[in-house]
């Protein structure tokens, strides 16, 4: 619960061009902007809020925490950043047998990993390939459905961490014009 | 207890279905594995009987039958067709590890347990849509496909976050360890499922101990046998140099300890149990350390699984490990015992935390400890008459093994019993499997049959007994589950199709060796062999992503990667049940039960004939009033419906 102490603030964000700001409203935030994005909140279990954004060529959920110290901040995005590296590390095959024993995902494949930190943001993230179904591992072509994003900012002006996953249109260029987007100011 | 039976009333007497009131809300329970057929393992005339009291309540409240598996009849392949209503030939699910052309075929791309491997939705991504979801251990589930309004509870070998597998150790012996070189070293990325201890380099005698240090997952274990107890059979175990210990007997178990362990170099915080399962003359020693099989990098979201263990204890998620770790000495079999009713617990406890805290709209849960017991060494092959070992035990033993089983269902149902108390009126309740299980008498050794036909190139290591197979020279692999890649030309580096004259010619020499194939006593495993242009249309398989022939073999026989030395085919295996490759229409053992019960369902109903498992999906949606998914490839029961 390390990471949910806190949550429930008034928390305003000020991004580059445009600001991410979320109202609270006896408790209930309801909306939440990110440059061209407008984010409403959805249902989710606890005390954990998410905020979904759809047009014609995306969908993007966000998951906002508080969290007061930098270093646990910082320590968060690692354990997350390796959960989702896990999805595509070489792993022990499910019903291992003799010869076949590890599951690799092609390196045309993989998500590339970025890393932008400074004094306001930590900033992980990986662009790759999502399913169908919107989940990451997409690792052979005809499961290959969406551009996939998947990262963790931390904003230390205002101690949110925020959670992105994003499913783009395969042929579209729109994950990069997001990710320019994503800022803490 | 007066108390208790109140309670129970009013749990009881709150359900009251009616023929206009809607199911806004499923729990489904699939505990894997759970055999239920019309002969050995009647499961309704058990109810009836008094046996299982909940299974009967909800044979009383609902309808009920038995449920026929897709091909091949394993967990991956079933809990897909039963989750989407269609078979592997559109979902995708066509086995565990699967191979795809233009790869190497050791390095599988796609796991059949990981959710990324599906070609459609799952029930929860169309009822996650406006319903809140969880999903507790259920295969295929992970990585977390459902972004909100959900919580997604460890999966199985998804292929996503910490998982971590209870660990066996044991004093190195060179016999025991070449035996169980192909079963304890396939965990290639995490530890070995069995580790030995040399006794050079990790036991030092000191005056009063025998000590040894082990590795578990990072972190240092102290372990040391007092050396002049000839009084009693026990090892001490410490994390911190002794400064506090636990004192283990032979057979017995520690409290939960907590502590850290090491993931991908992150610190995970954990549980671990020590348990002694042997120590022969003060020195030979056999230990297991189990761990807490949730953790917060194998849950989804954050905070959910310390909220769970802080509720309910350490997860047990099911005994002994894939491949099974106790199945080597009859002191294992009390180890799987206990941790048998640790799982069948925490499962039940973890029902009603969830259902009381998270009130969840849709809820499916799956235990794998049934397909554990009754697949490995110690119940099925004695327990069952079409086993070649029935008569190896007494009756007496028999009765004896029957209760071990008797009481793992009892469990199961004791979970429906806790499902029972906290569902309410608009709830649709189902209880399925994905496949029983039958006695395995023989294993065959298909890449022995192909190495003595020279089709395969290979050496074996002495020390380990492994074989080392070389791909780009070898033509003929058999891979499991059921399938057999073919190329004239290698195997290797990548896998690919032919379709030359070289490569039909090999192919039907291949399916000649196999239809010949016979054991000691003139029979023959082979059931059907299929080539790869026609398992769609027989087997309703993606040949995208089968091998060049798919085999199906007959019940009592189960077929087996291993090359040996002695290039034996036919074995007698230590498990002694099976489910993986045979044709589940023909073999009531491997069916499974379907009971449903919520508003317009028939009321102490028999469905009059077995089912196939892709219609549960249409059905359910049918009683919950939603449309069926496009592609569905299974029939609406409308014979339950009032």
């Amino acid at each position: 619960m390390k990471y949910l102490n806190n949550f429930l603030v008034i928390i305003i964000v000020q991004l580059l061009n445009v600001q991410i700001c979320i109202a609270e409203q006896a408790n209930n935030f309801n909306s939440l902007t990110l440059g061209n994005y407008n984010f409403k909140i959805i249902q989710s279990f606890g005390s954990l809020k998410n905020y979904e954004s759809t047009n014609k060529e995306s969908n993007i959920i966000i998951r906002s925490l508080v969290e007061e110290n930098k270093a646990i901040a910082a320590n968060f995005i690692e354990d997350r950043i390796e959960q989702f590296k896990s999805i595509y590390s070489p792993k022990r095959v499910d019903y291992p047998g003799q010869y076949s024993k590890v599951i690799t995902c092609p390196i045309e494949l993989q998500p590339a990993f970025f890393k932008s930190n400074d004094d306001k943001k930590l900033l992980s993230y990986f662009i790759g390939y999502a399913t169908k179904n919107k989940v990451a591992g997409a690792c052979i072509p005809d499961l290959v459905h969406y551009k996939h994003f998947y990262g963790i900012l931390y904003c230390s002006n205002i101690k949110t961490l925020y959670e992105i996953e994003g499913f783009f249109d395969s042929n579209s260029l729109e994950i990069f014009k997001f990710i320019e987007e994503i800022k803490c100011n | 207890m007066k108390k208790l039976i109140f309670i129970l009333l009013i749990s009881f007497t709150s359900i009251s279905f009616s023929e206009t009131g809607t199911n806004e809300k499923l729990s489904w329970f699939i505990p894997d594995g759970f055999r239920a057929d019309p002969e050995l393992f009647n499961i309704f005339k058990w109810a009836q009987e008094g046996k299982l009291p909940n299974i009967k309540k909800m044979m009383d409240m609902g309808s009920y039958g038995y449920s026929i598996p897709v091909f091949p009849s394993h967990t991956p392949a079933n809990f897909a067709a039963l989750v989407t209503g269609m078979y592997p030939e559109i979902n995708g699910i066509a086995d565990g590890p699967m191979r795809i052309e233009g790869k190497s075929l050791q390095n599988p791309s796609v796991g059949g347990f990981s959710s990324s491997a599906r070609k459609v939705p799952a029930i929860w991504g169309d009822l996650g849509k406006d319903k809140s979801v969880v999903l507790l251990s259920m295969p295929g589930s992970t990585p977390p496909e459902l972004k909100q309004n959900a919580i997604t509870i460890r999966g199985r070998w998804g292929g996503w976050g910490a998982d971590f597998h209870s660990v066996m150790f044991e004093k190195i012996n060179t016999k025991q360890r070449i035996k169980l070189a192909k079963n304890s070293k396939l965990f290639m990325q995490g530890m070995e499922l069995t580790q030995f201890i040399d006794y050079d380099k990790n036991i030092i005698d000191d005056k009063e101990f025998k000590n040894i240090k082990i590795n578990f997952y990072g972190t240092e274990v102290k372990a040391r046998i007092k050396k002049n107890n000839k009084v009693k059979k026990q090892i001490e175990f410490s994390l911190d140099n002794f400064s506090t210990s636990y004192l283990v007997n032979e057979s017995g178990w520690s409290n939960w300890i907590p502590t850290e362990v090491y993931w991908n170099e992150r610190k995970i915080k954990t549980n671990i149990k020590f348990n002694l399962v042997l120590l022969k003359n003060n020195d030979d020693f056999r230990f297991r350390i189990l761990i807490d099989n949730i953790n917060d990098l194998i849950v989804y979201p954050i905070g959910i699984s310390e909220e769970i263990v802080n509720n309910i204890g350490p997860m047990v998620d099911f005994p002994d490990n894939f491949p099974p770790q106790l199945v080597y000495y009859k002191e294992d079999k009390n180890t799987f015992l206990k941790e048998s009713d640790l799982s069948i617990n925490w499962h039940s406890a973890a029902v009603d935390m969830i259902s009381k805290k998270y009130k969840p709209d849709i809820f499916l849960h799956d235990i794998y400890t049934p397909n554990q017991m009754l697949t490995s060494r110690w119940w099925m092959g004695y327990i069952d008459p079409k086993s070649k070992r029935y008569n190896d035990v007494t009756n007496n033993e028999r009765k004896k093994l029957w209760n071990d089983v008797m009481k793992m269902y009892k469990g199961i149902d004791e979970i429906v019993g806790k499902t029972l108390q906290n569902i309410d009126k608009n709830t649709l309740f189902v209880f399925s499997s994905d496949h029983g299980a039958i006695p395995l008498d023989r294993s065959v050794l298909l890449n022995n049959l192909f190495a003595q036909k020279g089709w395969i190139s290979y050496i074996i290591n002495e020390n380990t007994g492994e074989a080392e197979i070389d791909w780009d020279k070898s033509k003929v692999v058999f891979l499991k589950m059921s399938n057999i890649y073919i190329n004239a030309n290698g195997l290797g580096p990548v896998y690919k199709r032919e379709s030359n004259p070289e490569y039909y010619k090999l192919r039907n020499e291949v399916i000649e060796a196999l239809k010949s194939l016979k054991d000691n006593d003139g029979n023959l495993p082979l059931d059907e062999v299929v080539v790869w242009e026609e398992v769609a249309s027989k087997l309703h398989l993606p040949p995208d992503r089968t091998g060049d022939l798919v085999v199906a073999n007959k019940a009592g026989y189960g077929w087996a990667e291993d090359l040996t030395k002695d290039l034996e085919v036919f074995i007698t295996p230590l498990e002694s049940g099976y489910k993986q490759a045979v044709f589940a229409e023909k073999i009531p053992g491997l069916w499974a039960p379907f009971i449903i019960m919520g508003n317009g369902i028939k009321k102490n109903y028999a469905i009059k004939k077995p089912i196939s498992h892709i219609d549960q999906l249409p059905t359910i949606f049918k009683a919950m009033n939603r449309a069926i998914p496009d592609k569905t490839q299974g029939i609406i029961i409308n014979e339950i419906f009032e």
